[in-house]
């Protein structure tokens, strides 16, 4: 059985990918976080480490703040569970502390990881087809 | 003795030998409502009048620094807020467009047991892409400008995207220098260089035809960059009006026409860096699109509002 973490704030987002996964590797199950510390909290609280963590880069710390660009998750999921693969999903591809987070937190060549552009009408399918031909089913 | 008076107030009698000083009071939109008036009843020296006046011209020029630098200051952040809810609102219409790529990768998968699925997949991913392009360019093109300065070659800039997206055959740039090195944002300016390419190739048929001239000049303090086609030109009655968001001269809404909002973009990051940006070419000699760029940026009205305003309390 496959464990997945999404951290998105955006709840029909969340749905439809909760939903995706589950459809695509049937009885995975997957922890979904709408903030930063809900996300740190079941990051803390797993009690067996996730395959993949999906996160959102945009997100809010805290329920009724507004979104920040957050690489806490990240580092916190890479630091405690060193499996897991990490999935960047993101409308911000641009956007300068996404691309020092991912020259600085992923500069290992070895390093298991790879993001999606939320703008792309496919990033849906490519999300699927990246879990499942490189790593899950490797 | 010292004594104020306001126009609408008791008026203050006026007697020869008295120093008498009208201060107008002028809106920021030219209006005048009417003077305070200051006047002395005593008999001034030479030196006291000199004084007077100098201290008079002084308060006057602090009071015309002050209403430039408020007006200035509002006019930008009437402009600031209006991108900034520009933007806001792109930014949202993506991130709600974001669960139909998840719908599509749902039906996506069933492709393969109806193959009806996969036309009216297409057809679903043709649509939803050109909305999310819109979205995304809005986002990019109307927000706020911000530039990151840093030292580099322009030359070297211009021969990377030139190459980069245009054929060999397809440009040739020319300067009598060896390089041009400036301070700016090289990022923005090579999206400007590929907006302007972009906005070439849309109207030379085909595309493949284009031709590019670039010549790259020095000045005195400034660069000067002239992108000359090989396309029809444009008429002298548009000339300004293609730097206008969502100006475009196509009868129909192809998907490659753009939202014709690069242009105003390119031209609001030239005078980020304190430059400009005109069209300078004759209608049947192709577009000439004139870019010029201070070496370093030049500081904002604020800036220089503020300056001027502590160079009156030098002086």
């Amino acid at each position: 059985m496959f464990r997945f973490l999404i951290v998105e704030d955006v709840r029909l987002t969340l749905t439809h990918l909760t939903d995706l996964l589950q459809a695509t590797f049937p009885g995975s199950q997957v922890d979904a976080a709408e903030t930063v510390s809900h996300g740190l909290a079941l990051i803390q609280d797993a009690s067996e480490p996730y395959h993949a963590a999906i996160l959102d880069f945009n997100l809010p710390k805290d329920v009724g703040t507004s979104p920040t660009i957050d690489t806490t998750l990240c580092v916190t999921v890479r630091t405690r569970m060193r499996e897991v693969l990490v999935v960047h999903i993101t409308g911000y591809m641009e956007d300068r502390i996404v691309a020092d987070h991912i020259i600085k937190a992923h500069n290992d060549p070895e390093d298991i990881r790879f993001m999606v552009s939320k703008s792309d009408p496919e990033w849906g399918s490519t999300l699927v087809n990246e879990l499942e031909g490189n790593y899950i089913l490797a | 003795m010292w004594r104020a008076s306001y126009q609408d107030g008791d008026p203050i009698a006026k007697v020869d030998g008295d120093c008498w000083l009208d201060c107008p009071l002028v809106t920021s939109e030219g209006e005048v409502l009417g003077k305070i008036t200051l006047g002395c009843d005593q008999q001034l020296s030479p030196q006291e009048f000199s004084a007077f006046s100098v201290l008079s011209a002084w308060f006057a020029n602090v009071l015309a620094a002050m209403r430039d630098r408020i007006e200035r200051a509002k006019q930008r952040w009437v402009v600031e807020a209006a991108e900034l809810s520009m933007t806001t609102m792109a930014h949202n219409m993506n991130t709600q467009f974001a669960p139909l790529g998840l719908i599509l990768a749902k039906y996506r998968r069933k492709e393969s047991s109806w193959h009806g699925a996969v036309e009216l997949n297409n057809q679903f991913a043709s649509v939803y892409g050109a909305l999310s392009r819109i979205a995304l360019e809005a986002n990019d093109k109307l927000g706020v400008v911000k530039i990151s300065p840093v030292h580099f070659d322009l030359l070297q800039t211009l021969r990377e995207v030139l190459s980069t997206n245009l054929s060999d055959g397809q440009w040739v740039l020319t300067c009598s220098a060896e390089e041009a090195r400036l301070e700016a944002d090289d990022g923005k300016l090579r999206d400007v260089i590929v907006e302007l390419l972009y906005n070439a190739q849309k109207h030379v048929t085909p595309r493949e035809s284009l031709f590019m001239e670039v010549t790259v000049r020095i000045g005195d303090g400034e660069i000067e960059v002239l992108f000359q086609d090989n396309g029809r030109g444009v008429p002298n009655e548009i000339k300004e009006r293609i730097f206008d968001n969502f100006f475009h001269t196509y009868t129909g809404r192809g998907d490659d026409h753009g939202q014709g909002l690069g242009l105003n973009w390119a031209r609001r990051v030239m005078e980020a860096h304190g430059g400009t940006l005109v069209e300078k070419g004759k209608l049947g000699n192709g577009a000439c699109f004139v870019a010029c760029i201070p070496v370093k940026p030049i500081k904002s009205d604020v800036q220089n509002a503020e300056e001027r305003y502590v160079s009156i309390f030098d002086r």
